[in-house]
């Protein structure tokens, strides 16, 4: 056995830990929870996008167009042989739906609800949910090879879920593939849905970075057109008193 | 700006809602079932060539057809004596219908393995038909093929043979002068790749060594009756320049231009490089495809 000096040891001993600061654990504008202010601040509209992972069926909620490792330790926070923790490699999160809400109050409120339906669904509503679930004989929840459609079929349902419960009005969701939405008697008729533009997935943060960009722009109109709505009002007042 | 407008009407929006924007309590929640994707939600085309692969096309109700509905078809393989019989462009359209069908079997085979379906073995003996057809049509290409290639090698038999219906041409009848015309069309085409009729001639291809040969062949015999007829005593045609005219025009009219040249004496030799060339434009402009050109360019 090599003999090593204390000053070996040290050395190598900073080398690792300088090696962990450096490891890259996904987009940093995704890191961390966003509130109304951080979105306005960060340029972001009032957005959350839905990946869906290639091997395993999960999906992973973001707020921004990007994911970091923090968001998947947060959504799976009960992993199993059934339910593994996903890895958070690039290629193979690809998107699934953006969904876009009439404001930042809405967007931030259905992110912390869905994150919270994942959550019950691991924990507290372990077994409704596994209840729910399609089995294959054996009474595990079905599967092909890795893939278990089950979990992208229940972020769908989740993200009706919410936006029923929390009477979000006006929301606009883009599919990857519109036959992913399901029947129609699952969403309120005040829900939009359309196909996202089709692009190459290798484009796929390009696309996603044009929707924000559309999205903030739309969402200013309106503001303006609110406000100029809000001073003819106003306006009004003045003039009657 | 921009913050106080947001915050003054999202406030004032906020401040309206009846339901909160929180779950109060998750333990309580009533978990929704998973959504399923549904095809209803797009429309398939009526022509999508994905249709080919079903029995029935776009109006096929099912994707795997019953065993003993597979058996009731009675079909047979083509022979290999009735492909024989066909055309390359028949067979090219046997092989396409036979491979329709294999792609519809092998989607339906497909499907009867992942459903572990007990009467596939139908199926797989309709292919094996259909597979045999398809290693037949190989076979009768491959003869054909050889055949063609081995007539290549029979030199001294075709020049015999041309030699012999050369003398045939030459001595023919009057009674039997139309048919033998004929043969000789035929004879240009099978033998030298002439085409009887001038204007299927294709310029850019067809006019090759085996063509000059043809021109070369195609004089000579009518030359030679020619002077078999009159008994006049002429000198044999010196080059593709006399003999072209006897592909172009009829006999009588080529030998007046022949004589005419030969008293103009214009010299005829010609190097065989400008031989394919010359042939291009001569054909091409007795056809009038150089005429219509200029004229175009004209306009």
């Amino acid at each position: 056995m090599a003999y090593k000096t204390t000053a070996e040891k040290r050395a190598r001993k900073a080398l690792i830990e300088h090696l962990k600061t450096r490891k890259i654990n996904g987009a940093r504008i995704a890191q961390g929870k966003k509130t109304v202010e951080d979105l306005q601040k960060l340029n972001l509209a009032p957005q959350i996008f839905l990946f869906k992972n290639l091997f395993s069926g999960q999906v992973l909620y973001s707020q921004v167009p990007a994911y970091h490792q923090d968001q998947i330790d947060e959504q799976f926070v009960r992993p199993n042989w059934q339910n593994r923790k996903p890895s958070r490699r690039n290629d193979l999160w690809r998107i699934m739906a953006v969904a876009e809400f009439a404001n930042y109050e809405y967007a931030v409120a259905a992110y912390e609800g869905l994150v919270q339906l994942r959550q019950a669904r691991d924990t507290e509503l372990k077994k409704d949910a596994q209840e729910l679930r399609k089995k294959n004989e054996d009474g595990n929840i079905w599967y092909s090879g890795q893939y278990r459609p089950t979990y992208s079929q229940e972020a769908v349902a989740d993200l009706s879920h919410v936006i029923d419960e929390f009477g979000l009005e006006n929301t606009k969701i883009m599919w990857e593939n519109l036959w992913r939405k399901g029947e129609d008697e699952y969403w309120s008729e005040d829900v939009q849905h359309d196909s996202l533009p089709a692009h190459n997935p290798k484009h796929q943060t390009i696309l996603l970075d044009e929707l924000r960009g559309r999205a903030i722009e739309a969402f200013a109109r309106e503001r303006e057109l609110l406000a100029g709505e809000q001073e003819q009002v106003h306006g009004d007042q003045v003039s009657t008193a | 700006m921009f913050k106080s407008v947001r915050t003054f009407s999202s406030a004032s929006r906020l401040s309206t809602r009846s339901k909160p924007l929180a779950f109060s309590n998750l333990a309580d929640i009533k978990l929704r079932a998973p959504i399923a994707p549904t095809h209803k939600n797009f429309d398939v085309s009526p022509d999508h060539p994905l249709w080919a692969f079903f029995e029935g096309g776009n109006t096929s109700k099912a994707a795997l057809r019953d065993g003993n509905d597979i058996t009731q078809l009675e079909v047979r393989p083509w022979s290999m004596a009735e492909l024989r019989r066909k055309s390359f462009v028949d067979l090219h359209q046997i092989w396409y219908q036979v491979l329709k069908e294999r792609n519809i079997i092998g989607t339906e085979l497909r499907l009867a393995e992942s459903l572990e379906y007990s009467r596939a073995h139908h199926h797989k003996d309709f292919d094996e038909k259909l597979a045999l057809v398809q290693k037949r049509i190989k076979v009768v290409l491959l003869e054909r093929q050889t055949a063609y290639e081995r007539a290549q090698l029979l030199d001294d038999v075709k020049q015999e043979y041309l030699e012999q219906f050369k003398q045939r041409y030459i001595e023919v009848d009057q009674a039997n002068e139309v048919d033998m015309e004929e043969k000789l069309d035929r004879l240009q085409f099978a033998v030298f790749g002439i085409q009887p009729d001038l204007n299927d001639i294709d310029l850019e291809h067809d006019i090759n060594v085996s063509f000059i040969k043809g021109v070369e062949y195609n004089a000579e015999l009518k030359w030679g009756k020619h002077l078999q007829e009159t008994g006049q005593n002429l000198a044999p045609l010196k080059s593709i320049v006399e003999q072209l005219p006897f592909l172009l025009k009829d006999t009588t009219e080529a030998v007046e231009e022949v004589i005419e040249l030969r008293d103009s004496e214009v010299d005829v030799k010609m190097d065989k490089i400008d031989v394919i060339p010359f042939l291009k434009s001569a054909i091409g402009n007795f056809r009038g495809d150089g005429i219509e050109e200029e004229v175009a360019e004209d306009i």
